[in-house]
C-alpha cells in the first residue's frame, strides 16, 4: 500500500481561474424510429459561428440546441471542418474527436461515449428537463426519486444492486454538483460494464421503491443538504440564485432545502417517477475502454430488459429554459449568524455557451482578470493568508467571481473593480513583468493563451470528470464535446475579441453580486451601497 | 550535404544511445540516456496538456544527524533564489512562455522531486526549463539565508503541531538508531550550521543523472519528448552513483521492548481516544517479497464487516465502531511500518491502560495469531476480493496522468518502476502462505511501540494510571530526536 503522500506543493499565489457553463437549457431531441441505436460516430465537429455572438445580459436564457440524430461523416473527411478562426483542428482535437460515438436509441435516450483505451469506465445519467420537472416547492424529488429508482427492481431482492456493485468492485453513487441536476454515478472495472447496466436498466424500469431504501436515501441527502448549507461558497451562490430566480426552479441546488426535504413521501417519488420519467429522458454520457459497436448492441431494445427498451413518457415534459435574471448590477447584502470572521464576495454573470470562440475569448479574459485581481487583493489586503479568490462557475450557465476571507469586502470589492476597470481598457498583467506591469492585450495575450489552457483543462483528466463534462454540454443542448474544443478556440482568439467579450459580459453593471457573512465585516460596503441608492 | 549527413549520424547516435526498453504497463516508455539518467513518458492524450517531472532518490533518508533538514533547505534555497527571484527574467520568461504559472517542488523522506503542468505542444520547452532548475542550478547567499529562515520556522511549526508531535514521537522510537533518515525538517541546530558548501556538496553528490528520473505524461509522442530530453539533458555529466554503499538499514524489532506511550493530544476532543500499535515493517529497499504479503494482509483486515474488525467489535469493549478500527501497512523503502489501530470513547469508570492493553492483545495476541494458523480466517473469496481492492484502488490512482506520474515517481524512489509494473502479477501470485510467512517475520516475531492519543482532560483524569504503568508521556519538548 502506498502511504506516504507525496510531497506539498510549493506555495504560490492560490488563483483559479476558469469558466465552467452548465445547464441553460436542454437538448430538443427529435424522435428516432431507427432501431437499433442510430450511431454517430466519429461526429462531426460543429463550425464555431464566425460572427461574434450578441452582447448578453447574466442569466439569459440560451436557444435550445439540437442533438443531430443522424450518423454524421468523420472528422476527417469534412473539409468544412473549422475550430474557432484558425480554420484547423489540432491533432490533440483531431484524435480525440475520433475517440467520440454518439447513439441515439429507439426509445429516445441519449448515449455519448468517448472511448479511452485501457481505462475504467465512468457512467453519468441523468434526466433532461430537470428544470421544468421538479417544482419549487419539491426540491429535492428528483434527486430522490433517481437515488431510489437505482436501488433494485420489484423482482429484485433488496440489496440486489448493492451485491452486485460489490462484486464488480464497482460504485454507484448520487452526484449533486449543481451543473444540471443530479445524476447517477457509476464507477465500474471495464468487464463488468453490461452486467450493471442490465442491474441499472431493470431497476430503473421498474424501480421497487422500498421504504428502508428511501429512508436511507432521504437521510443521505439530508446529510448532503447539511453539508451544502455549511458551505459558505455554496450558500453565497444559494443566496445569490434565490434572489436572481425567485421560486424558478434553477434557484435550487438539486439537493433541495430542509423545509422541502422535511415534505418529500414515499407517494411523492412514486407519482413524480410516474409522471416524469421515461427512456426518452435518459441523457448518458460513458467515459472508458468501451466498444462502440458492443455498446449500441448491448443497450438496442432487442437486448433485453435494458435502457434501451424503457418506455418514453406519455407526456413529455417540455425543454426547459431558464427565467430571465430578475436582478442586473445588484448588490445583495446577508448578514449571517455566527459567521464573526469571514465574508464571501460573489458576482455572478451570463457566459456565452462553450463551443463558441467567445467562450474561450472569455475564458481568456478571466485568466488575466484573475492575475489583475491576485496583484489588487494583495496590495488590498496584505498578507493575508485565509483570503481566496476563485472565478468559476459551476450552474445553470453562469461565471463567478468569488472572493472569501477575513479581510474587508469593501476593498475586496475595490480591487475587482479597478480589475474590471483595467480590463475594460484593454489592459493585463504582463507574465514577464517582476513588477507585474500592466501590458496591452495584444503584447500579453501570447502568454495568456498557455496559462489559459493549462489553467482551463487542469485536474480534469479522470473519467468520472470527463463523463461529468460531456453530459453537462449535452443537457444544456450544446455540443457534447465542447469542453474538448476550448483549447484550440483560445489558440485562436484574439485581442480584440478578449475586448468585447470582457466589455459584454463582466464590465460595467453586467454582474450581480452577493456579500455575505460576518455583519461587522459587511458594513463598510453596506454603508457604501446605501450612500449609492441615496444617490 | 555534410549538415544534413552530420544530422543524420547525431539522430543515429542518440537513438542508439536511448533505446526505448519496452514496458508491459499500456502507454509507458521507458528510456535510459548515457548518462544514467531515467526517462518515462506516459501517453494519455484526454486533455492537451504535459506534465513534466525531475525526481532525485534522495531527502531525508540520505541525512545524517549532522545535517539533518539540508534536503529541504536545498529546495528552498533553489525556490527562492533561482526560480523566484525576481532578477531571474529568464525563469520568469520562460515560465510565461510555457503557460507554467507555479513550478512546485517537495522534499519527503525518500524523494526530491520538481514538477510543472503546461500545454502539450510545449513540451519541449517545458523539458528545457525543467533542466534549468534540475541541473546544477546555481544558488545564492541571501536566498539561502531566507530558505533558512522559513526552514527554521517550519521545524518551530512542527514543535506546534499535534499530528507532527505524535508521529516524530513514534518515530523517534519505532526508527531510534537512524531517526534523521525520516525527518526532512531537521533541527534548528543543524540548519543553522549548513553553509552553501554543504548545498553545492549536496548537489555535487546526489542531484546527478544516475540518480534521478524525468517523467513526462499526457498528449505527448514518446520519441519526441525522449529526443528533446537528451536535447535538454544530455550533456549532463554522469557522476558517481550516491547509493554504491548501501544505507545500513534500521533495525527490526524497532525497539527492544513492547515501549508504551501517551500523549495528551489537544486535537482529539475530550470523550475521544486513539490507540495505534505500530511495528517495523518490511522495507522495500531490502525485502519488497513481503510486501505483497503485507498489502494483501491491509487489504484483507479493511472491510468494516470482515472477519477482523467483527471480531475486535465483538471483544473489545467501547471501540467507537468498525469503521474506527484499521490496519495497514505503509511501503517505504528505508521504513516500512505496518499500524493497527482503534478509536474508543474513554470512560471515568474503566481505565484506559487496561483497554489499550486489551486491544492489543485482542488483535495481536488472538486474531492476527488465529490468522495466521487458522486457514479459515479467511475464505477464498476473501482473498479474491482483496486482490480486487488492491488493484482497483491501483486503476483508481492512476486513472489521470498527474495520478500516474504521482505513482510512478514514488515507486521509481521507494522501490523500482519494474516493482510497480510487475505489482498486478505478483499480487495475483500472493496468498494464504504469503500473508502467513509476513505476519509471522513482522508482527509475531516483533515487537511494538503502542500509542495512546488522548484530550489533554482526559489524560490527566488517568495521568497517575499512566504513569504507574509504564507509560512515557510525550510532550511537545521531548517528542522529537533532536531534543535528545
Amino acid at each position: 500500500m502506498r502511504g506516504i503522500p507525496s510531497a506539498a506543493g510549493m506555495g504560490s499565489v492560490a488563483l483559479l481561474c476558469s469558466i465552467l457553463s452548465a445547464c441553460a437549457g436542454a437538448p430538443s431531441v427529435p424522435p428516432s424510429a431507427a432501431a437499433p441505436a442510430a450511431v454517430e460516430a466519429p461526429k462531426t465537429p460543429k463550425p464555431g459561428p464566425s460572427a461574434p455572438a450578441p452582447a448578453t445580459p447574466p442569466l439569459r436564457p440560451m436557444a435550445p440546441k439540437a442533438v443531430p440524430a443522424k450518423p454524421a461523416p468523420p472528422a476527417a473527411s469534412s473539409p468544412s471542418s473549422k475550430e474557432g478562426r484558425a480554420g484547423q483542428q489540432s491533432p490533440y482535437l483531431r484524435d480525440i474527436l475520433a475517440s467520440y460515438t454518439h447513439l441515439a436509441l429507439p426509445n429516445g435516450s441519449e448515449v455519448y461515449l468517448l472511448k479511452r483505451q485501457g481505462r475504467e469506465v465512468a457512467l453519468r445519467i441523468a434526466l433532461s428537463e430537470y428544470a421544468t420537472a421538479q417544482s419549487a416547492t419539491e426540491a429535492g424529488l428528483e434527486a430522490l426519486a433517481l437515488d431510489l429508482a437505482t436501488k433494485g427492481s420489484d423482482d429484485m431482492e433488496a440489496g440486489a444492486v448493492a451485491r452486485a456493485l460489490c462484486a464488480a468492485s464497482a460504485r454507484l453513487d448520487l452526484a449533486l454538483d449543481g451543473s444540471y441536476g443530479p445524476a447517477i454515478e457509476l464507477s465500474c472495472p471495464r468487464d463488468s460494464l453490461y452486467p450493471l447496466l442490465d442491474v441499472l436498466g431493470q431497476s430503473l424500469a421498474s424501480p421497487a421503491f422500498r421504504r428502508d431504501d428511501f429512508e436511507t436515501c432521504l437521510m443521505n441527502l439530508r446529510v448532503e443538504e447539511r453539508r451544502e448549507h455549511s458551505d459558505r461558497a455554496l450558500r453565497a451562490s444559494a443566496e445569490l440564485g434565490a434572489a436572481l430566480y425567485g421560486r424558478a426552479s434553477l434557484a435550487r441546488w438539486p439537493v433541495g432545502s430542509a423545509d422541502t426535504l422535511a415534505k418529500i413521501r414515499l407517494e411523492d417519488v412514486e407519482r413524480y417517477w410516474k409522471t416524469e420519467f421515461g427512456g426518452d429522458r435518459i441523457r448518458m454520457s460513458l467515459v472508458g475502454d468501451v466498444d462502440p459497436d458492443e455498446l449500441a448492441k448491448r443497450l438496442s431494445p432487442a437486448a433485453g430488459r435494458g435502457i434501451g427498451s424503457l418506455p418514453r413518457q406519455a407526456a413529455p415534459a417540455q425543454p426547459s429554459t431558464p427565467p430571465p435574471s430578475t436582478v442586473t448590477g445588484a448588490l445583495l447584502i446577508r448578514a449571517v449568524p455566527g459567521s464573526t470572521g469571514w465574508t464571501v464576495l460573489r458576482g455572478e454573470f451570463g457566459l456565452p455557451p462553450t463551443a463558441t470562440p467567445d467562450y474561450a475569448a472569455l475564458s481568456l479574459g478571466l485568466t488575466m482578470l484573475d492575475e489583475l485581481l491576485g496583484r489588487e487583493l494583495r496590495a488590498a489586503v496584505g498578507g493575508d493568508e485565509t483570503r481566496r479568490v476563485s472565478i468559476s462557475g459551476e450552474v445553470y450557465g453562469v461565471g463567478s467571481i468569488e472572493i472569501a476571507g477575513g479581510g474587508d469586502p469593501a476593498a475586496a470589492m475595490d480591487a475587482v473593480q479597478w480589475s474590471l476597470r483595467s480590463l475594460a481598457a484593454g489592459r493585463c498583467v504582463g507574465l514577464r513583468s517582476p513588477g507585474g506591469d500592466l501590458e496591452s492585450f495584444a503584447e500579453g495575450i501570447a502568454d495568456y493563451r498557455a496559462r489559459s489552457v493549462v489553467e482551463y483543462y487542469s485536474g480534469r483528466g479522470s473519467s468520472a470528470e470527463l463523463a461529468t463534462l460531456i453530459l453537462r454540454e449535452a443537457l444544456r443542448g450544446a455540443d457534447p464535446m465542447a469542453f474538448f474544443r476550448v483549447a484550440d478556440q483560445i489558440a485562436a482568439a484574439k485581442p480584440e475579441d478578449v475586448l468585447r467579450v470582457v466589455k459584454e459580459r463582466i464590465a460595467g453593471a453586467s454582474l450581480s453580486w452577493v456579500a455575505l457573512g460576518d455583519p461587522a465585516l459587511l458594513s463598510g460596503l453596506e454603508a457604501r451601497a446605501r450612500q449609492a441608492a441615496v444617490q | 550535404m555534410k549538415r544534413t549527413l552530420l544530422a543524420v549520424l547525431c539522430a543515429l547516435a542518440v537513438t542508439a544511445a536511448v533505446a526505448a526498453e519496452p514496458t508491459p504497463q499500456q502507454n509507458l516508455s521507458r528510456y535510459r540516456l548515457d548518462n544514467g539518467l531515467e526517462l518515462y513518458v506516459y501517453r494519455d492524450a484526454s486533455l492537451p496538456l504535459a506534465r513534466v517531472q525531475i525526481a532525485f532518490r534522495a531527502g531525508a533518508i540520505a541525512q545524517s544527524s549532522g545535517n539533518a533538514g539540508v534536503f529541504r533547505l536545498y529546495e528552498r534555497t533553489l525556490f527562492k533564489g533561482d526560480v523566484a527571484r525576481p532578477g531571474a527574467q529568464d525563469i520568469r520568461s520562460a515560465m510565461a512562455d510555457l503557460g507554467v504559472e507555479t513550478i512546485n517542488g517537495g522534499t519527503t523522506a525518500e524523494r526530491v522531486s520538481y514538477w510543472f503542468t503546461l500545454p502539450s505542444s510545449k513540451v519541449d520547452g517545458g523539458l528545457a526549463l525543467c533542466a534549468r532548475i534540475g541541473v546544477n542550478p546555481s544558488l545564492d547567499q541571501a536566498a539561502l539565508d531566507s530558505a533558512r529562515a522559513d526552514c527554521k520556522a517550519a521545524v518551530a511549526a512542527e514543535a506546534d503541531d499535534p499530528a507532527a508531535i505524535y508521529e516524530s514521537a513514534m518515530t523517534r522510537r519505532l526508527f531510534a538508531k537512524y531517526p534523521w533518515r525520516r525527518d526532512p525538517a531537521g533541527s534548528v541546530k543543524t540548519l543553522d550550521s549548513l553553509d552553501m558548501n554543504a548545498l553545492y556538496d549536496l548537489q555535487r553528490t546526489w542531484f546527478v543523472p544516475g540518480n534521478a528520473a524525468i517523467f513526462v505524461g499526457g498528449d505527448v509522442d514518446p520519441e519526441a519528448v525522449r529526443a528533446a530530453v537528451d536535447r535538454s539533458f544530455g550533456s549532463w555529466k554522469a557522476a558517481d552513483d550516491p547509493w554504491k554503499k548501501p544505507l545500513p538499514p534500521n533495525p527490526r524489532p524497532g525497539v527492544m521492548r513492547p515501549t508504551w506511550i501517551v500523549y495528551p493530544d489537544p486535537s482529539l476532543p475530550e470523550g475521544s481516544a486513539a490507540i495505534e500499535a505500530r511495528y517495523r515493517g518490511p522495507d522495500l529497499g531490502i525485502d519488497p517479497a513481503s510486501s505483497y504479503g503485507a498489502d494483501l494482509w491491509s487489504s484483507l483486515v479493511s472491510p468494516s464487516d470482515g472477519p477482523f474488525k467483527t471480531a475486535l467489535m465483538k471483544n473489545v469493549s467501547g471501540l467507537l465502531g468498525p469503521d474506527s478500527i484499521s490496519a495497514y501497512y505503509v511501503s517505504q523503502r528505508d521504513a516500512g511500518w505496518i499500524s493497527i489501530g482503534a478509536y474508543f470513547a474513554p470512560d471515568p469508570a474503566k481505565s484506559s491502560v487496561d483497554r489499550v492493553r486489551a486491544f492489543k492483545e485482542r488483535a495481536r495476541g488472538y486474531e492476527i495469531t488465529t490468522m495466521k494458523i487458522d486457514p479459515t480466517y479467511f475464505t477464498s473469496a476473501d482473498y479474491d476480493a482483496a486482490r480486487e481492492r488492491l488493484i482497483e484502488k491501483r486503476s483508481k490512482a492512476t486513472e489521470t496522468v498527474d495520478g500516474m506520474i504521482d505513482e510512478l515517481a514514488f515507486w521509481w524512489s521507494t522501490a523500482s518502476v519494474d516493482y510497480f509494473i510487475g505489482y498486478p502479477d505478483a499480487l495475483a501470485k500472493t496468498g494464504a502462505r504469503e500473508v502467513s510467512a509476513f505476519l509471522e517475520t513482522y508482527i509475531m516475531r516483533n515487537l511494538e511501540v503502542v500509542a495512546l492519543r488522548m484530550n489533554p482532560a482526559d489524560f490527566e483524569r488517568e495521568q497517575k494510571s499512566f504513569e504507574g504503568s509504564g507509560f512515557e508521556i510525550v510532550r511537545s519538548d521531548n517528542a522529537f530526536w533532536w531534543q535528545h
